[in-house]
């Protein structure tokens, strides 16, 4: 749970009395235009940038000292995620995060098999994390911020570049963690089709949420989506198209159903 | 296209009893060699040291085409000394000597690149520099910072190559003779780079950060703190048969 | 303008031991006067194949013919800056490019270095502009303070100076928000149907492509495996999904529509087309 009140940063005003609530175990897709303020929040999240206000993570309040015990809590993973490896090969990738938690050697090795038989890459433990293809490097660094056990995932455009199958791939592993292990998902894109694999979105432009709810309400709000310029996902705007025509009477985000509903 | 990881580091990813080795015993063991080898003064005993670097260099199991690469670059050098030799009637033993002894500085230090990626080998220094802590120097706080550089060396000139392929596309000419264009094309060339490269640090020391790195903290080190047999056997070796011409070189 | 591929091969680093084969026996001939894609998994070679078609690399076999130039191997081009001027390459984050202190400077030094004169420069400065839609009052300001996307329309306009007859985008859509990416959709038509250039795009996102491609070749396994109009290659859904590519929504939904209930429903390019075709269908 992440509450934030009270923005502001530097002389430029981005964030004011801005608040927001992230309910746990959620998936929360964060959209808007470029320079709305996205990447941020989550930098003033884990305290990369210093901003006036209260953020609550987990129910601990952050403040000057506990930034540590916070950034425990939180798992952040970049657009290119060779811009974050460390080390020579995965193995020692994974490792670098409880190196700097002084953890002994044989714990360290633990956890690391734990996370990666659960990223199913452990046929990749011994290569240079350079040489690997897009997707496995995302699954990389997904599995060196992993082994702190993160409650909380932020990915800031992270699938961006993935190709269409790797990308499929990580979503659903994405969907396990939040499912099975109860982590919250911040994912923030610009592939709104990525917002059908999550719960909530949230829009955000010039510093300010627009929109906030559950991806059936948020998506019924075409004028909005317009007015900012942005698309909606291809089944939000068919099923509002086939509403309008009385063809279907709700939401339906999923391709199977969609067709059986029409063709009953 | 990191390919370009392993020319640049020169390090041959395969495994053998010399690349599983602990990196400061190969340095040790590198200094031990260098140190032997220019007490080794007759043919006989510089014969052996050629059998023991053969014997090594098999051990590392990598092609012997890359060794041959190495070597191939040093044929001017050679033919150079070799006739400067000559000309000052040198003794064909001693050129004998010398020839040898460049090309198996080149052939034992190749073993130490060949068989340790750049980071190891940093790693190996910093533990070889461990005393100059007493003294104030910041060791470890050194060793990261140019083990990080060594590792991104490669995305680096990947990168430069990008920008180079996309310049020259907007009209830049690098193979220019004029200084005014070769200044602009340095420019189109730097500028981005820095930028570019100022970004991705700050990107990595956002993602270090958030991964709890602290500076001034302790850390375990993962993986490196292996000191095997093999690794004693070696340094034995090497230190018995510089013991041993020691002794010879004194008796004579 | 012809753009052709004859045989072509690619092998990187060749002659050292990390030689990797990319592309092998590649045909292709690029459609003049039409928005051309290349679609394929990253690292089957698209940007290869694109650095080939003005030289930046040289094929390792067969060749490329590209207007009256002739890319083969081992031969050196004369006057390879005449064949920049007509094949423009714009790459993936172009914005990284950058050196230049004014967007006016950043714009023309290309054309400063060949030695155009100041008229002419200016000239063609202010078309490039237009074409793009930013107004002059661009031209003094810094690149590096303008937002992403006028970023991107900067760097375009850096290539469009030359005019290029053929114009090639490596991934244009990447890091775009939807915003600017109808902008360049709208940017892609008008070159194409106001100013007939060829287009060639190299992109990942088939949603963005189906928007504006009227010829599409598929790469995998180091060449081509599928080409055709968009109808023809989209259609093929499970054939592409096999070598790691998606195809548009629209079309994945259709496609469903014929698998799962056995109806038949034209390919269409936007929803409201979709809509009438099932409205008919289910009413």
């Amino acid at each position: 749970m992440i509450k934030d009140l009270n923005f502001k940063y530097h002389n430029k005003p981005i964030f004011n009395n801005f608040n927001l609530t992230i309910k746990k175990g959620t998936w929360v897709t964060v959209i808007g235009p470029n320079g709305g303020g996205k990447s941020t929040l989550i930098k003033i999240i884990v305290g990369l940038l210093p901003a006036e206000g209260y953020i609550a993570v987990d129910n601990i309040l952050k403040n000057k000292d506990n930034i540590k015990e916070i950034r425990k809590k939180i798992g952040v993973i970049f657009e290119n995620p060779e811009n974050t490896f460390v080390a020579e090969t995965v193995m020692d990738e994974i490792a670098f995060a409880l190196e700097n938690l002084e953890m002994n050697k044989e714990e360290i090795k633990q956890k690391i098999m734990e996370v990666s038989e659960y990223l199913n890459i452990t046929d990749i433990l011994e290569k240079n994390p350079f040489q690997l293809s897009g997707g496995q490097k995302q699954l990389v660094a997904l599995a060196s911020v992993l082994v702190l056990e993160p409650k909380i995932l932020i990915l800031d455009e992270a699938i961006n570049r993935v190709d269409y199958l790797d990308r499929e791939n990580i979503l659903k592993v994405l969907q396990k963690l939040n499912k099975e292990k109860g982590i919250t998902i911040i994912n923030i894109t610009h592939d709104i089709e990525e917002a059908l694999y999550g719960d909530d979105v949230i829009l955000i432009d010039n510093g300010k949420i627009i929109l906030n709810g559950s991806k059936e309400l948020v998506f019924k709000e075409e004028k909005i989506f317009n007015k900012i310029g942005l698309d909606l996902p291809f089944m939000a705007e068919l099923s509002l198209n086939l509403m309008y025509y009385d063809l279907v009477d709700r939401m339906i985000f999923d391709m199977d159903e969609m067709v059986d509903t029409l063709w009953k | 296209m990191l390919h370009n990881y392993v020319m640049i580091g020169r390090y041959y990813p395969i495994t053998s009893r010399i690349h599983n080795m602990n990196p400061l015993s190969k340095i040790l063991c590198t200094i031990i060699f260098v140190v032997l080898l220019f007490l080794s003064n007759d043919l006989f005993f510089t014969g052996l040291i050629t059998l023991f670097v053969i014997l090594i260099v098999l051990m590392t199991k990598v092609p012997l085409k890359i060794y041959w690469q190495a070597l191939k670059s040093l044929k001017i050098l050679i033919f150079f000394i070799i006739i400067i030799n000559l000309i000052f009637n040198v003794e064909y033993q001693t050129i004998i000597i010398l020839v040898m002894r460049l090309i198996l500085i080149v052939l034992y230090t190749s073993v130490l690149t060949l068989t340790t990626p750049p980071t190891e080998i940093t790693y190996g220094l910093e533990k070889f520099f461990t005393p100059l802590r007493l003294i104030g120097i910041p060791v470890n706080k050194m060793a990261l910072s140019l083990s990080l550089a060594i590792h991104f060396i490669p995305t680096i000139i990947d990168q430069a190559s990008k920008i180079m392929k996309a310049q020259t596309c907007r009209g830049i000419n690098y193979t220019t003779s004029k200084i005014k264009d070769k200044l602009i094309g340095f420019k189109s060339l730097l500028i981005p780079m820095i930028i570019n490269s100022i970004k991705k640090a700050d990107i990595l020391a956002m993602s270090m950060e958030l991964r709890l790195y602290n500076i001034t903290s302790k850390r375990t080190n993962f993986r490196m703190n292996k000191w095997g047999f093999f690794d004693t056997y070696m340094l034995l070796v090497h230190s018995t048969i510089l013991i041993l011409l020691i002794i010879r070189e004194v008796m004579l | 303008m012809e753009i052709k591929f004859e045989n072509v091969g690619y092998i990187y680093n060749e002659k050292t031991p990390l030689a990797k084969e990319v592309l092998k026996d590649l045909n292709i001939e690029i459609k003049p006067n039409q928005i051309n894609a290349i679609i394929g998994k990253s690292g089957s070679g698209k940007t290869t194949i694109i650095e080939m078609i003005n030289a930046l690399i040289i094929p390792t076999t067969g060749r490329i013919k590209v207007d009256n130039f002739l890319i083969e191997p081992e031969k050196r081009i004369v006057n390879i800056e005449l064949l920049r001027f007509q094949v423009g390459l714009i790459f993936e984050f172009p914005e990284e490019q950058f050196f230049n202190s004014t967007v006016e400077k950043e714009i023309s030094f290309g054309l400063k270095t060949f030695k155009y004169k100041t008229d002419e420069i200016n000239k063609r400065v202010k078309n490039a502009l237009q074409m793009v839609g930013l107004d002059e009052s661009y031209l003094s300001r810094n690149p590096h303070t303008l937002s992403s996307g006028e970023k991107r329309k900067v760097a375009i306009t850096s290539i469009l100076v030359f005019n290029p007859k053929v114009i090639i985008f490596d991934e244009p859509t990447v890091g775009l928000d939807s915003n600017s990416k109808n902008n360049l959709i709208r940017l892609i038509k008008m070159l194409k149907n106001k100013y007939h250039k060829t287009i060639v795009i190299v992109s990942q996102d088939v949603d963005f492509l189906h928007k504006l491609v009227d010829y599409i070749f598929v790469l995998s396994d180091k060449k081509i495996i599928l080409e055709g109009n968009k109808y023809e290659v989209f259609s093929q859904v499970e054939k592409l999904k096999e070598h790691g590519i998606g195809v548009p929504k629209i079309i994945e939904f259709t496609h469903k529509i014929l698998v799962n209930k056995g109806v038949k429903m034209g390919y269409r390019d936007e929803i409201k087309d979709l809509i009438k075709d099932i409205y008919r269908h289910v009413t």
